[in-house]
């Protein structure tokens, strides 16, 4: 019958399919077995003890044999001899369950009565199921094979017959379903609501009385005692069987007949023990420090079940010693490492945006009036915008405490409990690491398995055995030593430590015992602890021998590997040792030969020789030596000694407490002033957000104990993203405070509360250096740690500040701060991709410390292979930062100079991406030291020396050596003081520069405030009065006699164009004339020459023959001769202009310092005619020049002005010797004004008319106007506005406006300049109120150009104090200053601003006099000129001011002695404040007093000897050029010396130079007896030695070539206030008279 | 030490939905670079064409790097900006685009795209104006992904730019 055994196959693949490992022994322990069901009492099961097992185990085996011969025989089993045939207990157990199994079958039907026949089917399909499974149990047994034949026969017919019956209950079933059809509604609510077991009786009923037979078999369907009925009828043969399939049958589910006939393993944890092998012992690796990565996560039930399965599969198989293993040391089952990440590799979709993602939303925005940048900057700055409508968002940032680890302020026992403290940490860390890792049990668990293995390892028998377990000794000594070699290392650190802090508590109880009291609470408590001697010997002893063991045994392991390397040694060491034997034979030989005189060699040969013999005989390796045992014990007892706790030493454990007291009366004078300035010593911090200072904390004391309770909350509205959060830490007393430390928070999370929030403790450090005189120890420097000069160390102030910071929250609880999706903490968003970001320091580098703490922080497991690479790099890291410990300045050199950096750069960090190195082409400091690329950059940064080379050399090269030095030069002035050459003015300059510096910056900042017409050159629309013009213009007037001058378009110049200079020298007037007082001049045969010229002209005032030279750039032109005082040249002189770099950009050309200077010679023909008898028929001639004046007109000047026409004061000396001025000749020709005021006299003065011009006419920048920032009333600015462009449509060229910018790049109205100043004490002695001495002060003080002072920027007004500083100034600021001295004397002084020549826009003072004239003051020079005067060098004046008011000029004419100077008169000046507008009260910016130096008589001294050296050493060098000596004489140069002060005393004798020049004559008298003398005293406002030497070599002096010429030089310097110098040189050249 | 030198122009954009734009630009380049002259960043007029659809800027571009290394060869970022009726300006495009490392001279187009805002945002910006903007420019050079980000593609940004390369031959790297 084929098919009830297809049904088997089918079955059988689906058991085999779905527990694959079951084998068949498991099912036949279960059905043999049936009352061991684990689920009811499993723990009996396993409880059991393991012998207890084995006998369990033994007995199933024995019953399962005895009980199939049992089944055999019983042919006619019947459930009842089947339950009796097995024990007393089984059946009932069986009966038991088969009860239970019904009860719950009825209480679970819920069906109706149709369903009865599929119950059927089902127990026939369970049956066979039941016989399937059966017959598979039994398969391997044949002899099953023909019952399960038998059987399936007997069940088929049984089926048949069933099948049967049950169609005919079908039939039946039918039946009464019709009926209950026709049922009432009765009826029909009974037969869902009637219990089934009543229906069902009353069926079966039913069927009792229509079928008799079948009754029986429905009932035993339901009841319990039927079965017995079918099956006797149907199958029941074997009656073993029965007693199961009649449960199965009973209960009809397959459920439940799974769980009899499977084996359901228990949910229980299993015994441990049953898990491992009888003789093993659970070992937990992990603790042992062994890598065990997480197992995958099982439910533990599930966990439990497999477990209990494996166990009841293959506990037999254990026990034979298979090899398989399922369960580890630990009793776990055997699982990899979980292989699933804990996170995701595939981005998924995260709920909310990445904030680095975000978008937002920006409003469509104008630029500002200033048109600044649209949109945010590209590189990260968006961030800092504000938080829109996020207003109510309150950080609090909570400062708590500040602990200093060390301060300056620390006495020496401070010190020492700061590192006892430290000390103490540490010890504590190691005892915690000592419990936690538990190093010596895990060597003794080692010992113990070793011990075992080594048991087992004599005992194994089999080879394969042997080897595995020596590999696993092997593997455990490894490990033991390793274990050993951290545990004598941590024993060793702990005794060290503890040496360390006891050494450390001995030196400050000592201190404390020496100084006398006590400055510090530290004690510390040394508990000790008797140990036994004997244990403590015994442990030792053993542990030693255990070691001495294993060293031997390493040795015996070696030693074949030893000898191998010995015995190659050997063989290397004989082969050389031949080589020289041989050598040195040779080499004997060939000196005996060469001796003898006979043989020959090879060069190459006894060269090889020599350097073998000169080579050291290398020494003979020796044999690996014996295992001497003695010694090695005795170093591992040494070891043994250093790292762990000798036996029967006490066992010490030390407490740190606070308690001892402080120590209030001290008689120590250091430590009470170290206590004072403690105390007086305060601490605050200032709190920045977002890198803005929005808070500081009050001030708080240090205590005692160096910890500053700040204890302050700040609360903080932010309006913006909050990005960063920084605390900076001051210290100081209370007028000077100094800054120690800044250091970052962080910023917390968005639900974080300040309650809540956790306290972070950031430490600090400061790298100041403080020195005390007290007690402190000062930070960074050097002290001794012990107090008696030993052990010198330093530390910096450090320390740590424990702080919070947390969200604000409102009364009602909700919590401040920006929503989280909107907002996280700027770490997680800037560097939410870089978790490196916490470790690497500033250069991108890994810091083993930080590294440490990170990996604590992320709980790295050091033991996970994964992280084997970082581990590596970290211990490398770590190693090489104790190796080196100077690995700072290795680091610095190792960055720069290789190429290829190393992985690890000096110690204490490494690079992750360390291959990142090897592809750079070179280090960064080879392109800051490339001299190109350094000129590149200085000249991009417009460094002034840089900015106008056009072309950089391409080759490095081609740069010459030493451009370079120029930049560095700011930074050694400074230092070097009195040796610099220019020490007196080194103070000022260096100001100078800084404020040079600080107003380029000020206004660069201004000049980029660009305005749409700066960057736009619109061309305005003609208009209807412009087109008037233009048709004007097309029909010029016709006046042909009136010269027009054309005005010359200013151009900006392009390369390639030349820039010329024309100079028209005209006329001068008033040339001094020869007047050699030689007491022989009545002899004119001595005098031919003059004698000549005195018979041509007639008049002796006509003895001059000058003529101008001109220098400019180291070109000079000069004119030809004209005779007489008042000569004539027109001479037009032209030169072409030469910008450095050919650069002619306006910037460059405002700073160009080139001087135009113009020296009025006379030429003398010097007779060289030796013999007079030729005289009539030769000329021989020399000329020679004599200097009588000259003037220096300044390129910038020129360019500014681009025509400068006029005559000019040439700077004359008060004195020429041998000439003399002719006034009257002058008076005579005209020139002057016939109304000149005779009170004064004339002035003696050469006058020179020149016109000078540039070509093409250079266009200047335009000054910087209405940009500056202004801290002016509105009102009135726009009034001055007002009045400026007023006047400016009036007279165009009269340009000033009343709004100055000061050197902070601001616009000043100009009156809060002017203030009474008292000028210094020195310059009015006896309170002498004279003004021209207060002239002659402020003239002294160097003069610089506008340009050249600010280069690139007009109109600068510094105040009186910065000009005092700088010792240097433009005329605005001699001037300004003036106008206040004056002030303060009580005359009424005026600035006058104008034209002036040479110098073009200028300033000068006015002062009205009591006589009711008007004095012009020239601040430069310090002279005075009536208003009236005609040569005034001021020739326009634009605005008068003083610090009342300004008066603008209104005049038709602007020359002085054209105007009136009625200020009053509106018509004629019209003021800034009058009618409309009264002056403001405006607070000056000017000091009430200048603080100025002391008038220094010894740097005069100095200076003047440095001068006078420094002249004769130049006149000899230039006349060593003309090959011309140069000897002195100091006759003449005492005599000079002699007069010099009395030029002083008289201010130069501007007024009296006549007289003065009859007094020095008076005093050469006798020198001039003897000598021609030409000569002259020069005058200077000292500035620098260089326009000194310049002034004198344009003289000419040196280049009297008269034989036997001599030179005489005298030197004077005053002193005056502010280092302000007035030299006086006096310079003659002497020739002997004949 | 091995130099560039990039000398160009920005020559303009086309395939903007509006007219009226402008361009703020940048020079992005790693740390082993050194800018030794020109500007590495700056912002364009606004142009607004009367004939065709292209807007020309002509902005001279010329920055001279010295380099110690291949990393971080510079890259020009664009935000090109338009600018309404109003005045007002907001955002209409990111770009970026390696300068490229070949010596000689170079037109590239840099496609950019801006980020789309939900409807509702584009509802405000239809009517009210205004843009979306990263919060984070970073992002817009960094290969960080940006896999959440909506964006809308917009037009082009033409540059000319040549490359000069000088001593990278010394180093054993062939431009």
């Amino acid at each position: 019958m084929p098919r009830p055994v297809k049904k088997l196959e089918k079955l059988e693949m689906v058991e085999s399919r779905g527990l694959p490992p079951l084998k068949n022994k498991a099912k036949k322990s279960v059905s043999w077995s049936p009352q061991e069901k684990f689920s009811e009492q499993p723990p009996k099961f396993f409880q059991r003890q393991k012998s207890s097992i084995e006998e369990e185990v033994q007995a199933i085996e024995v019953q399962a044999e005895v009980k199939p011969p049992k089944k055999t025989g019983s042919t006619q089993p019947t459930p009842a001899s089947s339950s009796s045939s097995s024990s007393s207990d089984e059946s009932l157990s069986s009966d038991e369950h088969h009860s239970e199994v019904r009860d719950n079958f009825v209480a679970d039907v819920s069906t109706p009565i149709p369903e009865q026949p599929n119950r059927r089917t089902s127990r026939i399909d369970s049956l066979k199921g039941l016989g399937g499974s059966r017959s598979l149990s039994r398969q391997l047994s044949s002899r099953y094979v023909d019952h399960l034949r038998d059987e399936s026969a007997q069940a088929n017919a049984a089926f048949q017959e069933h099948q049967e019956r049950k169609n005919k209950r079908n039939r039946m079933a039918d039946i009464l379903v019709q009926d209950q059809n026709h049922a009432d509604d009765d009826e029909a609510y009974d037969f869902f609501t009637k219990n089934w077991d009543d229906l069902g009786t009353t069926k079966h009923d039913q069927e009792d009385e229509e079928d008799g037979d079948e009754e029986d078999g429905g009932e035993e369907a339901v009841g319990n005692d039927d079965t017995k009925t079918l099956v006797k009828d149907v199958i029941g043969q074997y009656g073993y069987e029965w007693t199961i399939t009649e449960k199965e049958v009973k209960s009809k589910r397959s459920k439940n007949a799974d769980k009899d006939l499977c084996f359901v393993p228990s949910t229980v944890q299993a015994e441990t023990n049953l898990k491992l092998n009888p003789n093993e012992k659970v070992r937990f690796l992990e603790e042992e420090g062994i890598y065990i990565g997480d197992p995958p996560f099982v439910p533990s039930r599930i966990q439990n079940k497999m477990e209990n399965r494996i166990l009841h599969e293959y506990l037999d198989g254990w026990r034979q010693g298979e090899q398989k293993r399922w369960f580890g040391q630990n009793g776990k089952l055997l699982a990899l490492p979980n292989p699933i990440l804990s996170h995701s590799t595939r981005p998924g979709e995260p709920e909310d945006l990445d904030p680095t993602l975000e978008t937002v939303y920006c409003a469509p925005h104008k630029p500002g009036p200033n048109g600044e940048p649209a949109g945010t900057n590209i590189p990260g700055s968006g961030l800092n915008q504000a938080m829109p409508g996020l207003v109510h968002c309150f950080l609090e940032v909570d400062i708590l405490t500040i602990v200093f680890h060390h301060h300056h302020l620390f006495s020496l026992e401070h010190y020492l409990a700061s590192k006892l403290r430290e000390r103490f940490a540490d010890y504590q860390e190691i005892l915690y690491r000592k419990a936690k890792l538990d190093l010596d049990r895990r060597i003794r668990v080692l010992y113990d398995a070793m011990t075992e293995l080594k048991e087992k390892l004599e005992i194994a028998v089999q080879q394969k055995e042997r080897e595995f377990q020596t590999r696993r000794f092997e593997s455990y000594r490894k490990e033991v030593k390793v274990i050993r070699e951290q545990r004598d290392e941590e024993s060793g650190r702990e005794r060290a430590t503890i040496k360390e802090i006891l050494t450390l508590w001995r030196t400050m109880r000592d201190i404390r015992r020496r100084q006398g009291y006590q400055s510090t609470n530290l004690k510390l408590t040394i508990h000790k602890e008797n140990a036994s001697l004997i244990d403590d010997q015994t442990q030792w002893e053993q542990e030693l021998t255990r070691e001495v063991d294993e060293a031997r045994d390493d040795y015996h392991d070696n030693l074949e590997f030893l000898t191998k390397e010995y015995e190659e040694e050997l063989r290397h060491w004989k082969q050389i040792h031949d080589m020289r034997k041989a050598a040195y034979k040779r080499h004997k030989k060939m000196k005996k030969d060469s001796e003898k005189g006979i043989g020959s060699a090879e060069v190459d040969e006894i060269a090889k020789d020599e350097e073998l013999l000169a080579s050291p005989e290398p020494e003979k390796p020796q044999p690996p030596g014996r295992f001497d045992e003695e010694h090695v014990r005795k170093m591992l007892e040494e070891k043994a000694r250093q790292t762990r706790r000798p036996p029967g030493e006490t066992i010490l454990t030390l407490e740190l407490s606070q308690s001892s007291n402080i120590d209030k009366d001290v008689q120590d004078n250091r430590e009470t002033s170290r206590r004072h300035s403690l105390s007086k010593m305060k601490i605050f911090v200032k709190l920045f957000f977002n890198g803005k200072e929005v808070c500081q904390s009050s001030t708080k004391h240090i205590g005692e104990d160096f910890t500053v309770p700040i204890a302050q909350i700040f609360p903080l509205q932010i309006t913006q993203w909050p990005e960063t959060l920084k605390v900076q830490i001051f210290e100081g007393t209370k007028l000077k405070t100094s800054f120690l430390s800044e250091i970052s928070l962080p910023i917390c999370e968005s639900d974080t509360v300040l309650d809540k929030a956790d306290v972070n403790i950031i430490p600090f450090q400061s790298t100041s250096r403080v020195k005390h005189d007290n007690s402190g120890v000062g930070s960074c420097v050097d002290f001794s740690a012990n107090g008696d000069g030993s052990s010198i160390t330093s530390q910096p102030t450090h320390g740590k500040v424990f702080v919070r910071v947390g969200w604000g929250r409102t009364s009602d609880g909700t919590i401040l701060s920006p929503p989280a999706e909107k907002w996280s903490p700027p770490k997680s968003r800037m560097y939410g991709q870089d978790p490196l970001e916490d470790i690497t320091d500033v250069n991108g580098r890994i810091e083993s410390a930080k590294l440490d703490v990170w990996m604590t922080k992320n709980e790295i497991d050091p033991m996970d292979p994964k992280n084997q690479d970082l581990m590596d790099r970290v211990l490398e890291a770590g190693k090489s930062n104790v190796d080196r410990p100077d690995s700072n300045d290795r680091n610095e050199s190792s960055n720069s100079g290789s190429g290829y950096a190393p992985t690890l750069q000096g110690g204490g960090h490494f690079r992750l991406d360390d291959y990142h190195d090897q592809f750079l082409l070179g280090t960064s400091s080879a392109i800051e030291n490339n001299p190109r690329f350094q000129m590149l950059k200085l000249r991009s940064s417009q460094v002034a020396e840089f900015k106008n080379y056009r072309m950089i050399p391409i080759n490095d090269k081609e740069i010459p050596r030493g451009i370079f030095e120029s930049l560095k030069k700011p930074s050694l002035g400074s230092k070097q003081g009195l040796l610099d050459t220019e020490p007196l003015r080194q103070k000022f300059k260096t100001y100078l520069e800084q404020l040079r510096e600080e107003v380029n910056h000020n206004f660069a900042i201004a000049r980029h405030k660009k305005r749409h017409c700066d960057v736009i050159n619109e061309v305005p629309l003609p208009t209807s009065g412009t087109m008037a013009m233009l048709f004007g213009e097309m029909v010029p007037a016709q006046r042909p006699l009136k010269p027009y001058r054309f005005p010359r378009p200013k151009i900006i110049l392009l390369d390639g164009q030349d820039l010329k200079i024309l100079i028209s020298v005209v006329r001068a007037f008033d040339v001094p004339v020869r007047n050699d007082m030689d007491p022989l001049q009545s002899n004119p045969s001595l005098q031919g020459k003059n004698h000549r010229e005195e018979s041509i002209h007639g008049m002796k005032e006509n003895l001059v023959r000058s003529f101008v030279e001109v220098r400019f750039q180291g070109q000079c032109q000069k004119t030809p001769v004209a005779p007489g005082p008042n000569p004539a040249w027109n001479e037009e002189i032209e030169f072409t202009f030469k910008s450095p770099n050919n650069d002619f950009s306006s910037d460059t050309l405002n700073r160009i310092k080139d001087n135009l200077h113009l020296h009025l010679f006379d030429e003398v023909a010097v007779d060289m005619l030796e013999d007079e008898e030729e005289r009539p028929r030769e000329v021989h001639q020399r000329f020679e020049r004599k200097w009588l004046g000259s003037l220096a007109i300044p390129f910038v000047t020129m360019y500014r002005n681009t025509r400068i026409e006029g005559t000019f004061k040439l700077h004359s000396p008060p004195v020429l010797l041998g000439y003399e001025r002719t006034g009257q000749t002058s008076m005579a020709s005209g020139f002057w004004r016939e109304n000149t005021d005779m009170d004064q006299p004339p002035k003696e003065a050469t006058y020179l008319s020149i016109y000078l011009t540039i070509n093409p006419p250079l266009s200047n920048p335009e000054p910087i106007k209405e940009k500056l920032e202004c801290e002016e009333d509105d009102n009135l600015v726009r009034h001055c506005e007002k009045w400026h462009r007023d006047l400016m449509s009036k007279f165009p060229n009269r340009v000033f406006s009343p709004m100055v910018a000061d050197l902070t790049g601001k616009s000043v109205l100009v009156t809060r300049y002017f203030r009474a100043i008292r000028p210094p004490h020195d310059v009015l002695e006896n309170n002498d109120q004279n003004p021209e001495k207060v002239a002659w002060f402020v003239a002294l003080i160097p003069y610089l150009p506008r340009n050249a002072l600010f280069p690139g920027i007009q109109a600068i007004w510094p105040t009186c104090e910065q000009f005092i500083k700088m010792m240097v100034g433009s005329e605005v600021e001699h001037a300004v200053l003036m106008t206040n001295y004056f002030t303060s004397l009580g005359k009424k002084a005026y600035l006058v601003l104008g034209q002036g020549i040479p110098e073009g826009q200028t300033a000068y003072v006015l002062t009205a006099e009591e006589s009711g004239q008007h004095w012009l003051w020239n601040v430069v020079t310090g002279e005075h000129f009536n208003t009236s005067e005609t040569f005034c060098p001021l020739v326009g004046v634009t605005a008068v001011a003083n610090e009342s008011n300004v008066w603008g000029n209104v005049q038709s004419s602007d020359a002085p002695n054209r105007m009136k100077w009625d200020l009053t008169n509106g018509s004629d000046w019209t003021p800034l404040f009058g009618s409309h507008l009264t002056l403001p009260d405006l607070s000056s910016v000017q000091p009430t007093q200048l603080s100025t130096s002391q008038p220094d008589q010894r740097a005069a001294t100095t200076l003047k000897d440095k001068i006078e050296k420094k002249i004769k050493s130049h006149i000899s060098s230039l006349r060593k050029r003309l090959k011309l000596g140069t000897p002195l004489n100091f006759t003449v140069a005492a005599s000079l010396k002699r007069l010099l002060p009395a030029l002083e005393s008289n201010r130069g004798g501007i007024a009296e130079g006549r007289i003065l020049a009859t007094e020095h004559l008076a005093e050469l008298k006798s020198a001039s007896a003897a000598y021609k003398i030409c000569g002259f005293p020069l005058h200077f406002g000292y500035s620098h030695m260089d326009q000194i030497v310049e002034a004198l070599e344009a003289t000419g002096v040196h280049l009297n070539r008269e034989p036997g010429v001599e030179f005489a030089v005298a030197v004077h310097v005053e002193p005056f206030p502010q280092t302000v110098m007035s030299v006086w040189i006096y310079v003659a050249s002497l020739v002997r008279r004949r | 030490m091995a130099e560039v030198h990039l000398i160009g122009q920005i020559i303009g954009a086309s395939g903007f939905p509006k007219q009226g734009l402008f361009c703020k630009w940048n020079i992005q380049t790693g740390g082993a670079w050194k800018l030794l002259q020109g500007a590495k960043e700056g912002q364009t007029q606004v142009d607004t064409p009367n004939i065709g659809e292209t807007s020309y800027w002509s902005h001279p571009v010329d920055a001279h790097y010295a380099t110690r290394g291949l990393q971080g060869w510079p890259k020009i970022l664009v935000q090109v900006f338009h600018q309404d009726s109003l005045g007002r300006n907001s955002l209409a495009g990111y770009g970026f685009c390696h300068v490229p490392t070949s010596p000689g001279h170079h037109n590239l187009d840099i496609m950019t795209w801006r980020p789309a805002g939900s409807f509702r945002d584009t509802i405000v910006q239809h009517y009210l104006g205004g843009s979306h903007q990263l919060r984070n420019p970073e992002l817009m050079v960094s290969s960080s992904d940006r896999h959440r980000l909506t964006t809308i593609a917009m037009g082009k940004v033409h540059i000319q730019v040549g490359v000069i390369v000088r001593n990278f031959d010394k180093f054993g790297v062939e431009c």
